[in-house]
């Protein structure tokens, strides 16, 4: 199994549908541009 | 959709602002067992998509990881990477011949770097569509 780190050096961001994403590199990509991804389950 | 399983789904997902369209891999966690499992899968993709790259073997770029949550349990997560439209799997390059020989690179490489791709095969190795660079896919 791996550890948590695996997360490490990543930013973290919420959208407004409740999804957390931990982002390498914020340039590269932005979570705020997708504004829908509620399906997602 | 780009691919459909049992258990995950990938999907390219054009942003908003036109920025770009990379592919979310989803894996739906449907019963409790598989809430309380829930970085069997997605979350060791995305940390072997991370070894991988750090330890120079050719895959689609990680940029994110992700995770929705209902009462605090995991209901979906799934790595963000890197869209390799236009590129093609082993399969369509020809006779079984040429894709051996083209495999044999790629198997080098994983060798080379000291990993074990435990689902290494045609289906699994893109080619870009000049035929030359490639990328391994698909590291649960």
């Amino acid at each position: 199994m791996p550890d948590a780190s695996a997360l490490s050096g990543c930013t973290t961001f919420r959208t407004a549908d409740g999804i957390r994403f931990f982002v390498l590199d914020s340039s590269t990509f932005a979570p705020e541009h997708y504004s829908s991804l509620s399906n997602f389950e | 959709m780009l691919k459909q399983a049992r258990q995950r789904f990938a999907a390219r997902v054009p942003a908003i602002d036109g920025s770009g369209t990379p592919v979310f891999k989803v894996f739906p966690l449907q019963n409790l067992a598989s809430r309380l499992r829930c970085r069997k899968y997605a979350f060791r993709e995305f940390a072997n998509l991370r070894e991988a790259q750090r330890r120079g073997i050719p895959v689609p770029a990680p940029f994110a990881y992700f995770e929705k949550r209902r009462l605090g349990f995991v209901v979906a997560n799934g790595p963000v990477i890197e869209d390799l439209a236009g590129w093609h799997d082993l399969r369509q390059f020809g006779g079984t011949l040429s894709a051996a020989t083209m495999a044999c690179e790629p198997l080098a490489e994983l060798w080379r770097r000291g990993c074990l791709h435990i689902d290494a095969r045609d289906e699994n190795t893109l080619y870009a569509p000049e035929g030359h660079e490639y990328r391994i896919i698909d590291w649960q």
